[in-house]
Order: C-alpha cells, then structure tokens, then sequence
C-alpha cells in the first residue's frame, strides 16, 4: 500500500505565543516548534500499516518553509521512506488552500491512502482530511482512535458524544488521527542516520488564491482570581448558590 | 522553558547528533521523568519496562557497529545520551551508560572476533550486561593489584575473592573479571581479565545495601567461590588485564562528566526558574537580588564551558586522540564545578531545596559519586600532574 502522511510544523504546545506587530499574526521570535503531536499518530500508524503488509512505501510531505525539514527528517527517521516539502513563506491561515494544494501533489503521487492527525494545534481547523478526500474522490473518516485493516478494508473506531462508533471504508482512503490510536515510537540513532541518506525532495507550494482572512488577532483574557467563600462545612450552601446562579453550572 | 543546555549543544552539534540528544531528551521526558519520584519513594531499581523501553530506543547498542546489532555510533552518542537522561537521573543514565561504557567497550576494545560476535548482539539489545569487576573491598584506587586471584590449573582457571561496587550487578549476565594472575610481575602487568558468566557455579551476588546516592542504579557485591572458566575466558592478553580496565576507564570518565554536566544543567533551569517565581519582599522574585543571580550566572558560566570542552574531549576521543590526563581533567573538573554549584544552587532556593520533589537533593546527592567513581577526583590528579612534572 502507497501511504502518504500530512503533517505539520506547528509552534510547541509550552510556547509563550506573542501576537506579532500587525496583530494578526505571530511574532515567530523565540518561538519553538515541534512535529504536531496528532501528526506523529498518522506517522506510526502508516510504518505499523507498512510493517503489517510487508510491503508498500510510506512518503510524508508538508507545505512550510524550508525549516520544515527538520520535522521531514524526524519522519524518516522513525521509518517513513520519502519525504516532500511544499515550499512556502507564507503563513496559511486559510485550511482550504492547504487541502488544494497538498491535493494536487497528491495526485501526481501513486497513493492508496492518506494519513493526517486530526488537526494542527497552531490553527485548529480540523479541516485538512475531510477537504482532501473531496478534492481526491477518497473515503473519508476523521478521529480514528482504533484502526484494523483486513482484506483491502478499514475498520475504524472513533468516539462520539456518548458513544464509541465503528465504521469500515476501503481504500482509497483518507483517515485522520486522534490521540490513542497507536504509541508513537522515537526515532532511534540508526534511524537517525540512515533519515540522512533518504529522499526528500522539494517543489514549490500550489497554493490557490486564499478565500479567508485573518482579520485580528488576540490573546484569551487573564483569567480572573479564585473567590473564597469560607471555610468548612458551613460555606456548602454559598458554594451550590454560586454554582447555580453565578457561574450556572448546576 | 527551551533548556539552557539545549542552547548549547545546538551551537555545538551536527543535525543528526542534535537529534539522537533530541529523540533520548524527548523519551526521558515522557517515560522516565514522570516516575521518578514514586520510584525513589518505594526504593525501587530502574523497573524492568524501563530497561526494555531504552532498548527498544537501541541505547545499550549504541557504539556497537551494525553488523554485531548495534546502532554504529560512537562515544559521543553514549554522552548525548547520559546528557539527555542524566538531566532527569544520573542513575537511570548509568544504567545504560554502564552497560556499554564498562561492560560492551572492554568487548568492542579487546575482545576476540568470537567473544565479539558471541556477546556483543545480546548486549546491543539490552538482552545481556557486562559488569566491570575492578573494584574489590580493600581495592578501590590501588586497582593495579587485585586480591582476587586466578590460578591456572590444567586447561581452566580457578577464580577466588570478591568484587563489590559492581554497577548493573542486578541485571548481569556476565562480570568481567579483574584479577591477579602474576604476583611478581611487574606493576600493571600481574592481572588478567576473564569473562565470567554470573550463573557459574561458585558466583554470589548480593545487591550493597545502605547506598543513598544513584538509588535507581545497581550496585553489586559479587564472590567467587573455586569458579572454573576456561582459558579463553581471558579478555585481552593474559597478563594484561590492567591494561583491559584502563583503556576502558578513559571513555568512561567522559560519560561521568556528562552526568556531572546533565545534573548542573537541571540545577540551573531549575533554580532560574525558581528563582522567577518565589517572591520575599516587596512580593518581587528573588531573582532580583545579585547574590541570588551570581549562583545562577556561575552555574550557567560552569555549563557552557563543561559542555563545549566535553565535546571537545569527544572529539578527540573519536579521533583516538585525547591522552589519559584530558578525560581525567575533564571528568574531575565538572564534576566538582558542579556538586559545589548544586549546593550553592539549593541554597538560594531555600528549604523547599530539602524535598524529594523539587528534584535538587537527588542531583546533589548523586554528584557525590561523579567526585569519586571511575577513579577518585584526588588519585585522577596524579595521573593529571604526570606530564607537568617532566621537563
Ligand atoms: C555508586 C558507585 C558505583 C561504582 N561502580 C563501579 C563498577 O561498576 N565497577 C568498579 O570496578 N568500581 C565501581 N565503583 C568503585 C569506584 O571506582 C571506587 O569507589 C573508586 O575507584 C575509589 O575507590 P574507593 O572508594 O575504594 O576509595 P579508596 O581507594 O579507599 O580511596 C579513598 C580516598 O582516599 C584518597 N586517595 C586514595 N589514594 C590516593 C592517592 N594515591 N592520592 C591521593 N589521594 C588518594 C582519595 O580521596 C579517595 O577518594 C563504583 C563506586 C560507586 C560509589
């Protein structure tokens, strides 16, 4: 099976994000990035699904600046046999346009199925593998926490509200990746050195003409200070009455 | 918090080096790190699950060549690797940082192609350790003459005495064993290494009770009881079992100096950080006072230069070129520059520095043997005076 796996650059989740000087974008000074964590899922199911066929090639790519090959080179360090670098500078806020453009890399690609993690934490869209399997004609199945391949066919688990659901779809596919899912392995040394030798190649980004705008930027409001309201089994009645008619949680 | 360490080593390593520390730094984070304390507070020794997550990593292969199993890197990697988990533990570090840095390199240095080919895939994996029996009770620094004995009779040898001090003796598979072979020969040419399997007939090992400093880490005494090995059970030449230990000693001073430099790196985040959030007076950060600042600004100074000499050391090393007296300079420096400043460290973050918790006791107390295995701060200094005092 010819896997293709989407990830990310993305500004570490322990990151002090400041909002940049034109206030609707990031100020990249001191920030430090890492591999979105949902990405390594998509990654380490590709190289299980790899190892359970025997067979197959497992290629990651992503659209970013030349930075981004760090992250390229930790794939192939776990495993991963290729890797494509969508070369951009700019900062794409719009989920369609990364969709477009990795669609059509995509398809000048042989690929049976499209690994992602469920979102990127920078912009949380949560668009990419729903837009993807518009633009490729695939199946689709987004936040897979449980995934069996057998006879061509994917049985996917994914929670919703309440319920666990269990739904299967052949290949072509693409399924994204929720937390759970797998227990991503760390690239070890000779990983490390042979993700040296392995191709990773570059073209530039087709992005289409973006349909959406960052207008503002803003930091969440500090969160106010606690309030104590006594001491003991005597303020119990405060508390219900400020659960239930201040804060409206009862 | 990017690490002031990190910093460091990215100006100081190539990518693929900078991502092996990356990739081990990352793992002692999620699997080790969380842990700790509950394994201190039971008095446990690193957990079975721990030593078989950092083989699956490769970590006991990873000077071992490919084609024996192992990861084909070099000595530089065992210290990337007692940086990146020394920060969090000294005693987990040494877990695998012993297992290769004593027990593999003496196989990879003077072992025979079939002791090699025999051993060295097993230790790779993790699956077997080598302990390094230098050490004896009334043997410490006087290593050259052991009181354990080896005496030819027919084809075997018969080995009597005991080792003690023994690291990773609980999880042992074998222990190399130094011992005297030739009473009247000349100093440094009266022992011979052997390879002992630790389920021979006549060995016993007891785990050294009592010990408050590396408290994750094994630490053996082993007897030998009229055991029988075969003659090539020698490591090395007979008669040259010193030479086996010394050549051996050098790579691993390196790895002590990185332990040294991963606890003073840990005492620094964490005092700054601390140092950041406690507010006395005025309810501003003590970070604000110079005598506070000045321990932090040492401890940073100490770190920056232990690390670029370490790697410079490392480099040498790889090019078979770094003389006895440099890894012994190296290894005595960090680790004092950096049990004084941990103190020091403690000191101005207060009594909060007394608890488990915090994490500074367990590298304070740990540093202390950084002053005194793999050869004592003081007797290194002799070997350290040696060229300065020729003409
Ligand atoms: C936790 C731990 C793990 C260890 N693991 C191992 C292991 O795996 N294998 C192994 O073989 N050993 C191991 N050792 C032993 C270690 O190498 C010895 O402790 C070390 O060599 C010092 O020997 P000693 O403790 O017997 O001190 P001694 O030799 O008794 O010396 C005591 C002190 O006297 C002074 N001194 C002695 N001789 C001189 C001199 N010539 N000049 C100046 N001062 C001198 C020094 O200050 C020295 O610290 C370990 C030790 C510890 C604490």
């Amino acid at each position: 099976m010819e896997i293709v796996v989407c990830i990310k650059r993305v500004p570490a989740s322990d990151t002090t994000i400041k909002i940049a000087a034109d206030g609707k974008s990031i100020d990249p000074a001191g920030v430090k990035y890492e591999l979105n964590p949902y990405d390594e899922f998509a990654i380490e199911q590709a190289l299980l699904i790899k190892e359970q066929l025997g067979a197959g090639s497992v290629t990651v790519v992503t659209i970013g600046s030349k930075d981004a090959q760090k992250e390229l080179r930790d794939a192939l360090a776990r495993g991963a046999d290729k890797a494509a670098l969508l070369t951009t500078d700019q900062w794409i806020s719009d989920g369609a346009s990364t969709a477009a453009a990795l669609a059509t890399w995509i398809k000048s690609q042989s690929c049976d199925l499209v690994l992602c993690g469920r979102q990127a934490i920078d912009s949380d869209n949560n668009q990419l593998a729903p837009n993807l399997a518009t633009h490729l004609g695939f199946a689709c199945i987004t936040e897979v926490n449980k995934l069996e391949l057998a006879d061509g066919k994917f049985t996917a688990e994914r929670d919703i509200e309440g319920a666990r659901e269990v739904v299967t779809c052949p290949t072509p596919a693409v399924l994204s990746c929720q937390k759970g899912l797998n227990e991503p392995r760390y690239p070890n040394l000779k990983g490390i050195m042979a993700a040296k030798k392995k191709p990773l190649e570059e073209a530039a980004a087709e992005l289409p003409a973006a349909g959406l705008e960052v207008v503002s930027l803003a930091l969440p409001p500090e969160r106010a200070a606690g309030k104590i309201l006594g001491d003991g089994a005597d303020s119990v009645p405060a508390l219900i009455d400020a659960l239930r008619n201040e804060a409206k949680v009862l | 918090m990017v690490r002031r360490i990190d910093t460091y080593l990215e100006q100081l390593l190539p990518d693929e080096k900078l991502a092996f520390y990356e990739s081990v730094r990352d793992f002692a984070d999620a699997e080790i790190a969380p842990h700790l304390l509950q394994w201190e507070r039971d008095h446990r020794l690193v957990p079975d699950e721990c030593i078989q997550a950092m083989g699956q990593l490769g970590l006991f292969g990873l000077p071992i060549p490919e084609e024996f199993g192992g990861q084909g890197g070099d000595h530089t990697d065992l210290v990337l690797m007692g940086l990146a988990i020394g920060y969090h533990s000294q005693s987990v570090a040494i877990t695998p940082g012993a297992a290769i840095s004593l027990g593999a390199k003496p196989i990879l240095l003077c072992g025979s192609e079939e002791q090699k080919k025999e051993h060295l895939p097993a230790l790779a994996r993790g699956e077997r350790m080598f302990v390094f029996g230098l050490s004896e009770p009334g043997r410490g620094s006087d290593a050259a003459n052991p009181e354990v004995t080896a005496v030819k009779q027919g084809d075997k040898w018969v080995i009597n005495g005991e080792k003690c001090w023994s690291t990773n003796a609980a999880w042992a598979s074998h222990v190399v064993v130094h011992a005297l072979t030739d009473k009247d020969a000349p100093n440094g040419k009266r022992s011979t290494c052997f390879i002992v399997p630790m389920d021979e007939k006549g060995v016993f090992y007891q785990e050294m009770q009592g010990k408050k400093v590396w408290e994750q880490s094994s630490t053996g005494s082993i007897m030998f009881e009229n055991v029988e090995v075969p003659h090539d059970a020698i490591l090395g030449n007979e008669n040259e079992g010193f030479k086996v230990m010394v050549t051996t000693l050098n790579g691993g001073r390196l790895f002590i100096a990185a332990l040294a430099l991963a606890s003073l790196a840990f005492g620094l985040d964490k005092c700054r950080i601390y140092a950041e959030e406690r507010e006395q007076f005025d309810n501003k950060p003590i970070g604000r006072f110079q005598r506070v600042q000045d321990v932090i600004v040492d401890m940073d100074i100490a770190l920056e230069r232990g690390i670029t000499w370490l790697m410079h050391c490392c480099n040498l090393y790889e090019q078979n070129k770094l003389a006895r007296e440099q890894a012994a300079k190296v290894k005595v420096d960090c680790s004092r520059t950096a049990s004084e400043l941990i103190a020091l460290g403690m000191e101005i973050c207060g009594g909060v520095a007394c608890f488990d918790e915090f994490g500074l006791i367990r590298h304070h107390n740990d540093l202390f043997v950084t002053r005194v295995g793999e050869g004592s701060n003081f007797v290194l200094k002799d070997l350290i005076v040696r060229p300065l005092r020729g003409r």
